[in-house]
């Protein structure tokens, strides 16, 4: 006789290990390593290894420890760079991705903290932190089944469950992303972050500042209006709050991550903020879908072979 | 302290987790007995990036994502640095002077180091900055270019987390004098003033070089 299972024990089985798809899973390796290759080709890890010791004074043995970053090495970091820079064109091929994504993901634990270590350890909202936890767990999925120079002839047939957990995962940890800046709004200063004043505040201070401000109009326009300010507070919190239902909840998409994109462009616009982990969103695009429609699509523009009669 | 040991110990904890509980799959394993792996990992992972996150305490790559999470006052300061040139006229830096080094990331060192340095080291410090701020005059003068940026990927280029305005893309803008020191600001302003007024800003002088 089966034992009964517990109501939460069936309630993650059904969340986690439903049938999923090896498409979705490919693409969101897709979009993380040519996300984390954008941003790794945009900076020059290598050369801040190469600043002036001086400038390393503050960073204790253990910061560097935790990071295994020796400063004074830019050859060496700079080889790191290209072979993180290899690594992430073959995750993005989807060759050998078990070794592959792990190599990317702890060539990214060394070298994306170099961006900002001279002052803090935490490189955060430079780009790469979803991305290196993302890779862990691609390293351990059958991420490249699909999509891939090498697909996997019987993919998808019998193991359906093992494409749903790691997709979710890393679309947790974009999702987290709203949900905590949410939740320190609330920590840090309460209910009363939600006032026109302090989005006013805000909005002045990225406008105003001129070695930030890139775009003022949008921002000073908003700014003078302060029941908008007043709603676009009450609107950013509710959606940071929320955003985490696209996890649980397909449909919820569809509206969310659209709106995602306009947040994140209004904020860039009036508060020049750029959101460098915006394209990790297409890990919620249902890509099976897509590519079932883009193949009918293609298959209803191919002409009929015409019967000629003899 | 404690922060760095517990960030890497969560780390290494993630990298491990997901070796051991899902990357071996022996074809012995029943799908239950594989299911209950993958779910150890699964909690883990779900622990250590809900502390970081509900304590708002950053283990990175664990992230707390503390997003203008504060209620910011009417007064405000931020640090300007200027390079100075043989005349004592003071000028503007471009952001990407500072290539590799980000402008956020080293006005965040001179806004929270930089002061705690022996005047020596101070001094060692900003001779290398102006150094560098002239070399990125220099190139910018001849037009070609300031920093690196855009080296791979042109104009497709990640932008920093924070937008700066590239002030010495038109090579008439950029300084024609020679940088030979530095000066450290704090601004201070009144947010509502400014609106009306952009001239009220007070500046503090904090460091400059030569002393």
């Amino acid at each position: 006789m089966t034992p009964q299972r517990h109501i939460i024990w069936e309630w993650w089985d059904r969340f986690w290990f439903a049938p999923g798809s090896p498409r979705n899973l490919a693409a969101a390796r897709i979009v993380i390593a040519v996300h984390a290759l954008w941003i790794v080709l945009s900076r020059d890890y290598g050369g801040v290894s190469g600043l002036p010791a001086d400038l390393w004074s503050g960073v204790t043995t253990l910061d560097k420890v935790r990071y295994a970053i020796v400063p004074g090495h830019v050859a060496l970091e700079r080889a790191l760079v290209a072979l993180a820079v290899a690594a992430l064109v073959a995750v993005a091929l989807g060759v050998a991705p078990r070794i592959t994504c792990l190599v990317a993901a702890l060539l990214l634990y060394h070298l994306a903290p170099l961006e900002t270590i001279i002052w803090t350890t935490s490189a955060y909202e430079r780009g790469l932190e979803i991305s290196t936890l993302s890779l862990v767990v691609l390293s351990v999925a059958p991420c490249a089944d699909v999509w891939s120079v090498r697909p996997r002839a019987s993919a998808g047939r019998e193991t359906m469950w093992e494409y749903t957990w790691p997709l979710l995962l890393v679309q947790l940890f974009v999702a987290q992303v709203y949900l905590f800046s949410g939740w320190s709004k609330l920590v840090h200063v309460g209910v009363r972050w939600v006032s026109a004043e302090n989005l006013r505040h805000w909005l002045l201070l990225f406008t105003q500042e001129d070695q930030i401000a890139v775009f003022h109009g949008m921002g000073r326009w908003l700014a003078a209006h302060p029941l908008l300010c007043l709603l676009v507070a009450i609107g950013s919190l509710i959606f940071d709050l929320t955003f985490i239902v696209v996890v649980f909840w397909k449909r919820a998409r569809k509206l969310y991550v659209p709106l995602a994109v306009a947040f994140h462009l209004g904020i860039l616009f009036t508060m020049n903020i750029a959101f460098l982990n915006l394209p990790q969103l297409l890990v919620f695009l249902d890509w099976e879908w897509l590519s079932e429609r883009l193949r009918r699509n293609r298959r209803a523009a191919v002409p009929e072979p015409v019967a000629v009669a003899p | 302290m404690v922060t760095d040991v517990v960030a890497l110990v969560c780390f290494v904890g993630f990298v491990l987790g997901a070796l051991v509980f899902c990357g071996y799959r022996p074809p012995s394993l029943a799908t239950w007995q594989r299911k209950s792996c993958v779910s150890l990992f699964l909690l883990y992972a779900l622990g250590a990036s809900f502390s970081a996150g509900l304590a708002q305490h950053d283990i990175w790559p664990f992230v707390a994502w503390p997003l203008v999470a504060a209620r910011l006052p009417a007064s405000v300061s931020q640090p300007r640095l200027v390079a100075v040139d043989a005349r004592g006229n003071e000028h503007a830096i471009d952001y990407r002077a500072w290539w590799p080094l980000s402008f956020d990331e080293l006005i965040s060192w001179m806004n929270q180091d930089f002061a705690e340095l022996p005047p020596e080291t101070q001094d060692r410090a900003a001779r290398w900055l102006v150094a560098k701020a002239d070399s990125a005059r220099v190139s910018a003068r001849r037009g070609e270019g300031v920093g690196h940026y855009d080296r791979f990927l042109g104009p497709f280029a990640a932008p920093l987390f924070l937008l700066h305005p590239k002030i010495w893309s038109d090579s008439t803008r950029v300084p024609a004098d020679s940088f030979v020191g530095l000066k450290f600001y704090q601004e201070t302003w009144n947010l509502e003033s400014r609106a009306h007024d952009s001239t009220v800003v007070r500046r503090r002088l904090v460091y400059r070089y030569p002393p």
